[in-house]
């Protein structure tokens, strides 16, 4: 579900507390309090959780300028190492030995560190030249692009934008590190350049092939919206890379990286096969039914410290806001690990819907709402809406119940739909909730 | 009054809304004060006329005021939520088509509002009796979901995961700042006399200006944001599925604003957003089209409401003040009224906003200039100087917003934090503790 369900879940879970709702009056807004907790498994996970993730391969296929925070940086001519292969630089130098034959424009740039041999390939050609405003012996430029070598001899190839042979390389040999040790966590970062705008990239694992491929995509604005029509030119376009072992290929579209933030991907042998775990540190320890009793009793034990005569009902409440948040999450695709550490993997969900379908979040929060309604309505002194609480809460449920009705007669008809395609909604389930916590402006 | 006095005056007040409105900085309210109030154009408008002729001007302000967000960055409080979209259809030649798309929202909305009128005496009192007492719980509600769901956009590269956590909650705190120091501002604004006491009407102009205005044209020039040639074709990028998944979660978001009080239409549209799972740009602006429709106008329209009669916004509060509607024969005519407006305003619009795309594209740095210097003198004209300096202090703490990579919806403390405060009950201690007397 998304946030805010469960969020307005959490809340409406406490109005059914009466002294958590008679506090308000003091002005105590002790309420909110479950409601952050029927938020919090999603906080632990983006806020905090995400940020002290280790990863065994940081794959970043353009490195920032400091400061400016956009690809490319600036390095010396020395510092191109052969690990730098493919990665996205920029050189500033002078150029001489100008060689253009219309459709291939080379010449030597030299830094105070040394000299590489440029090269500028039909477009990049074009379009360096136009960014120079022509190339005469001896003059300063600065040029974009990635090393690459003929035979033995370092080429910088002008370009805007690194090889995708960086990024399939890494994600090949993090496959295979997988198998040797059990375990491999990969980040992959984007590609954020000048102005905001994005290169796009996506990430085909094929294992029936044992291949990794990976190809290079348009500039796009933050939101996904392409900004060039020209395609990225076909020599720094594809790429693949083997893997020495055997792995499976759990969402079969391939990864999309973009705006935003990178993705982390993690790598887990089983059996004699490596497996895909898609954002591993995601819906793992905070979405459990143990961590959420855990943290209530933190909360309990806190409150009673201090002598709050809430305690009580505030941390069983805000324990059930917790719960009502695995309980939710688990009517989708992804499911969580129910029971850490107990239990180590994530369970399956429901598949009732996707996290983000709109039936399923508007019934549940119109559900939250009208249990919010119906209970307030007793907390005032003379109940506008004349109804016995039984009758009134039937009132208030009866939309969504059909609507959680017509979600499961979809269920039952969909029952028998392929592994793959299930996996597929429980990786785009979890894209949906990163991409939810992009949020507003 | 009889039907033609009703178009009369309807269109009179679509004719202001729509003269003013697209222009960066003009808020109806301000404009119907001005005229109203100041003006002395109550004298010559009948009183059984004003709730009309401010009718025809917030719904023409409904359509014509996006031509202000989607080409010069100006917004208020309520399309706060709709730069980012809506530049980026602009710097890729898309601007008419996020009018557009915006305005299809607007319509959808007026339909929308116009039929469920009838049911709304039966629904709204109940409501507003149940949950008004309650509302302190659900604006802080707000506040600390905003908090919560901030996406934190930094900190993936630092070389340890220390360094990552801390450089991506300094995001948070930035925000925090940014809402502390805008609400801060509001108090102080609001609760002394810093502004003369003869201009309390439109106290909030400077501030909204500088907060939601003054930044972002501020960043087109510093940036020097690509805007070329504008697409004036009547076509939109989205589908059906799109438009009514963004009309409904804009109508949500637009009731839910239109009702509680305080509860403004960005915020009503981000929990609608989140409600009914809205994705995509188009989705997004179709919503908030119909959103700040149901927003301005509904909250306007509860006044006709014959047997509960509601009073939501300043609008509603300035009409009130002079005439009341109180039969069940201005409540039909209220509905008529609401459609007329909506669809001449949305022609008007149109049409406005092929103009504007004309030009917008020939000299968008020249225009971005002119409208920070309008926006300057319509502070200084409607507040003095002290206005300007008060624009100015909001311009920095929301240009701050772009420093900490934060949500810029975070200046909205500049009304949250103050209402909270006395809806608490706390003004009095919070005046002695920044050392304002009491």
């Amino acid at each position: 579900m998304r946030g805010l369900t469960h969020y307005l879940s959490g809340l409406s879970l406490a109005t059914f507390f009466k002294p958590l709702v008679a506090a308000v009056a003091q002005g105590n807004l002790a309420i909110l309090v479950p409601a952050v907790y029927a938020y919090l498994p999603d906080f632990l996970d983006f806020k905090v959780w995400k940020f002290f993730e280790k990863w065994d391969f940081h794959v970043d296929p353009a490195p920032q300028e400091p400061g400016l925070n956009r690809a490319p940086m600036t390095v010396k001519v020395s510092s191109l190492t052969p690990e730098e292969r493919y990665r996205f630089y920029r050189l500033e130098g002078r150029a001489s030995r100008i060689e253009d034959s219309g459709d291939k424009l080379s010449f030597t740039l030299t830094d105070d560190t040394g000299s590489i041999r440029v090269e500028a390939l039909g477009r990049d050609r074009r379009d360096l030249l136009s960014a120079l405003g022509g190339l005469e012996e001896g003059d300063a430029v600065a040029v974009s692009g990635y090393l690459d070598y003929r035979g033995e001899e370092p080429v910088f190839v002008a370009a805007d934008a690194p090889h995708p042979m960086y990024v399939a390389e890494r994600v090949a040999e993090a496959i295979d590190y997988a198998y040797e040790h059990g375990e491999a966590r990969v980040k992959v970062e984007n590609i954020r350049m000048i102005g905001d705008t994005y290169r796009r990239f996506l990430i085909d694992l094929d294992g029936e092939n044992r291949t990794v491929r990976v190809v290079m995509g348009p500039i796009i604005a933050l939101g996904g919206m392409p900004l060039e029509e020209e395609p990225v030119p076909e020599h720094r376009r594809y790429a693949e890379a083997r893997t020495r072992h055997r792995f499976v290929k759990k969402y079969p579209k391939p990864t999309v990286i973009g705006g935003f933030s990178g993705t982390s991907i993690g790598f887990r042998r089983e059996g004699d096969v490596v497996e895909e775990v898609f954002l591993p540190w995601h819906r793992e320890w905070s979405h459990s039914f143990t961590v959420g009793a855990f943290l209530a009793a933190l909360l309990y034990l806190a409150l009673a410290a201090l002598g709050s005569s809430l305690a009580a009902p505030l941390a069983l409440a805000s324990m059930l806001g917790y719960w009502a948040h695995v309980v939710e999450d688990q009517l989708g695709y992804m499911g969580s690990n129910l029971l850490w550490p107990f239990t180590k993997k994530r369970t399956p969900g429901l598949r009732l819907g996707e996290s983000g379908s709109p039936l399923l979040n508007f019934s549940t929060a119109l559900l939250m709402s009208g249990f919010i309604v119906a209970n307030l309505n007793y907390a005032v002194p003379r109940p506008p809406i004349a109804l016995p609480y039984g009758e009134l809460l039937a009132l208030v449920s009866a939309p969504s119940a059909a609507m959680y009705a017509y979600a499961v007669a979809k269920w039952l008809r969909q029952r028998g739909e392929a592994p793959e395609e299930a996996e597929e909604k429980a990786v785009e389930e979890v894209l949906e909730e990163e991409e939810e916590e992009i949020g507003g402006a | 009054m009889g039907p033609l006095g009703v178009v009369l005056w309807t269109m009179f007040g679509v004719a202001v809304g729509l003269g003013f409105s697209w222009m960066p900085g003009f808020h109806v309210y301000n404009v119907i004060a001005l005229l109203a109030v100041t003006g002395g154009a109550i004298t010559f408008i009948p009183q059984e006329a004003f709730p009309f002729f401010v009718l025809g001007a917030l719904v023409s302000f409904a359509y014509s005021s996006v031509i202000s967000t989607v080409y010069f960055s100006v917004a208020d409080d309520t399309m706060i939520f709709m730069l980012f979209p809506t530049q980026r259809y602009l710097v890729t030649g898309r601007g008419h088509e996020a009018v557009l798309m915006t305005l299809l929202g607007a319509l959808a909305g007026s339909v929308i509002l116009a039929a469920s009128m009838p049911v709304m005496p039966l629904i709204l009192p109940f409501l507003r009796d149940i949950l008004n007492q309650f509302i302190t719980v659900f604006l802080s509600a707000l506040v600390v979901f905003m908090f919560m769901s901030e996406w934190l956009k930094m900190g993936e590269r630092e070389e340890n995961r220390l360094k990552r956590f801390l450089k991506a909650w300094s995001q948070i705190l930035g925000g925090l700042f940014v809402f502390l120091a805008s609400g801060l501002l509001g108090f102080v604004v609001l609760n002394t006399d810093l502004l003369p006491t003869t201009v309390a009407y439109v106290r909030l102009t400077p501030l909204f200006l500088g907060f939601f205005g003054l930044p972002w044209v501020l960043v087109n020039l510093l940036s020097g944001l690509p805007v070329g040639e504008q697409d004036t074709s009547d076509e939109v990028g989205t589908d059906w599925r799109g438009l009514l998944s963004g009309v409904f979660g804009g109508a949500l978001g637009g009731y839910m604003a239109a009702f509680f009080p305080l509860i403004t239409g960005g915020m009503g549209a981000l929990v609608a957003g989140h409600i009914t799972s809205q994705r995509g740009d188009d989705t997004f602006m179709v919503s908030q089209g119909a959103n700040r429709f149901i927003y301005y106008v509904g909250a306007f329209l509860f006044l006709f409401l014959p047997a509960a009669s509601l009073t939501r916004g300043s609008a509603a509060w300035l009409v009130s003040s002079i005439y009341q509607p109180k039969t069940y024969q201005e409540y039909v005519y209220s509905i008529g009224a609401l459609l007329l407006a909506s669809g001449v305003s949305f022609i008007g619009t149109l049409a406005l906003s092929k103009l504007v795309a004309r030009i917008v594209g020939r000299w968008f740095k020249q225009i971005s200039l002119a409208v920070a210097a309008l926006l300057v003198a319509i502070a200084w004209a409607l507040t003095g100087p002290m206005g300007v300096a008060v624009m100015l202090v909001a311009a920095l703490i929301g240009t701050t917003s772009v420093f900490f990579n934060t949500r810029r919806s975070y200046c909205l403390g500049v009304l949250i934090l103050p209402v909270l405060i006395s809806m608490t009950g706390y003004t009095g201690v919070a005046m002695k503790l920044l050392g304002l007397g009491v």
